[in-house]
């Protein structure tokens, strides 16, 4: 199941909740460098809830998440150390880039500026070379002619693909996607799933929470199957797909197939 | 005809000298109205809730209560304190501070109108609170703010006219000193009115300008 030996990110007992409700149940999970693990599941199941944890766009109720060395901790398990997440974010953030549903492009800056941003900003890489590695960044997602373009003048799967570069110029070791394609115009998913593809060849540790059936079954290493906070299925694409051991999963995806 | 040159010849040259004086006020409380407005608007972001709860009640204070009151209050009460300011100063710093309630305002819904996303992925790369702040909200706030900001900078200018009550000899002031010596109220009210616009005109001109230079930011 794993491509490599080194767990890079490692979840233990992760709970969520929002008041009374709990999101995240109890989740343990550990992802080895490399892997590509998709996960799936209906609307509510607390997929992006759990990707947002990783990065602590979302405050952990419980648990510990560690990742590249850097562990986040729930004020249950230590009020203490909790009160450095904020610090420990910053760290993880750097090997960690996020990939948002809603692309979340800066909209006053240029394609170019979008994906100089950080490595300029805040790895401080001299801004000559930032544009060097961006320009070709920008030509490995198909969009070195817009560079110059503003977001609101390319379609949602061109600003997706300025997203996923903007992404990779921060030169992660991992990257978060939080449902990529769901809000594109079924016309423009393939061109990112393809960027997409690429990268998972190339062997970037990658976090996949998607609709894309097709895509989980046939590039990622690894499955999750989530439903009311928890992690009902967990394995390759076809022992989830084909011989998925709990009924929630069996029902899911019969309704999908049957669609 | 001999009439009217003789009132325009004792009125001008009064009105001017109040002209000045108006305008030295507005610039100066527009700069510091923006500078505390926007710290104030700082604070009722922050995640520390009595930091928030100061702000709030800052607000509370000086929007809920008139501007008149206010300019008394500090008229009558930093004297007793044993505080010397001149009522130049006086003025400047009460409606710096009045005005500084509603920018502060103005800002912070420009703030929270921009979406979540947007300073999301500015976190997910690692950036910190301020250069969010600045490099990524601000710059597109301009746009949402831009036209209350206007409306709250004409008023400023108007409610230069109220400080004419603490002996600030600003163009209202000496509007009615030139009435006192002229017996003319209509031409120099009508003549101190268009001085207000002039200016008014002026400052929306200029906010048009950086509006429009902005458009293309609005999302």
């Amino acid at each position: 199941m794993s491509k490599s030996e080194n767990i890079v990110i490692s979840v233990k007992n992760l709970s969520k909740s929002y008041g009374e409700l709990d999101v995240l149940k109890k989740i343990d999970m550990d992802i080895y460098e490399g892997q590509v693990v998709t996960i799936i599941g209906p609307s509510g199941s607390g997929k992006s809830t759990f990707l947002r944890c990783l990065n602590y766009l979302e405050t952990l109720t419980d648990g510990e998440i560690s990742i590249f060395g850097n562990t986040l901790v729930g004020p249950k398990e230590s009020k203490q150390a909790a009160k450095d997440n904020e610090k420990v974010a910053k760290e993880i953030r750097k090997n960690v880039g996020m990939v948002f549903q809603q692309f979340n492009l800066w909209p006053h800056k240029t394609v170019l500026e979008n994906v100089i941003e950080g490595p300029v900003q805040i790895k401080k890489v001299k801004k000559e070379e930032a544009i060097k590695k961006a320009e070709e960044l920008l030509e490995k997602v198909g969009m070195k002619e817009k560079a110059g373009a503003l977001p609101t003048q390319l379609s949602g799967g061109q600003q997706q693909r300025v997203a996923i570069a903007r992404a990779l110029a921060m030169e992660p070791k991992a990257i978060l996607f939080d449902e990529p394609t769901s809000a594109l115009d079924p016309e423009f998913v393939n061109e990112v799933l393809n960027v997409m593809k690429e990268l998972a060849k190339e062997g970037m540790t990658m976090i996949v929470v998607t609709h894309e059936m097709g895509f989980a079954a046939e590039v990622s290493d690894r499955v999750c199957f989530m439903d009311g906070g928890y992690v009902l299925e967990d394995g390759t694409p076809d022992e989830v797909f084909k011989n998925p051991k709990t009924d929630r999963a069996k029902q899911f995806f019969s309704k999908i197939l049957n669609v | 005809m001999e009439e009217f040159l003789r009132i325009a010849e004792i009125t001008i040259p009064l009105l001017m000298q109040g002209l000045v004086v108006t305008i030295e006020i507005s610039v100066l409380a527009i700069i510091f109205s923006i500078i505390v407005g926007f710290l104030i608007c700082c604070m009722c972001l922050s995640k520390n809730k009595l930091v928030e709860a100061i702000a709030r009640v800052y607000i509370k204070i000086f929007r809920c209560t008139p501007f008149m009151v206010q300019v008394y209050l500090a008229y009558y009460g930093l004297p007793s304190l044993g505080l010397k300011v001149s009522a130049f100063w006086i003025g400047v710093a009460v409606m710096s501070a009045y005005n500084a309630a509603y920018i502060a305002v103005i800002f912070e819904s420009g703030i929270r109108s921009i979406p979540k996303g947007q300073s999301e992925a500015a976190a997910a790369i690692g950036m910190g609170y301020f250069k969010t702040l600045f490099r990524i909200l601000l710059p597109q706030t301009v746009g949402v703010i831009i036209p209350p900001l206007t409306g709250q900078f004409l008023q400023t200018v108007k409610d230069t006219s109220i400080l004419s009550i603490i002996t600030v000899t600003e163009l209202t002031m000496m509007t009615k000193k030139a009435i006192g010596v002229t017996f003319a109220p209509l031409f120099v009210y009508l003549l101190a009115g268009a001085l207000y616009w002039v200016i008014n005109i002026g400052i929306e001109m200029v906010t048009k300008k950086i509006e429009k230079k902005n458009k293309l930011l609005s999302i």
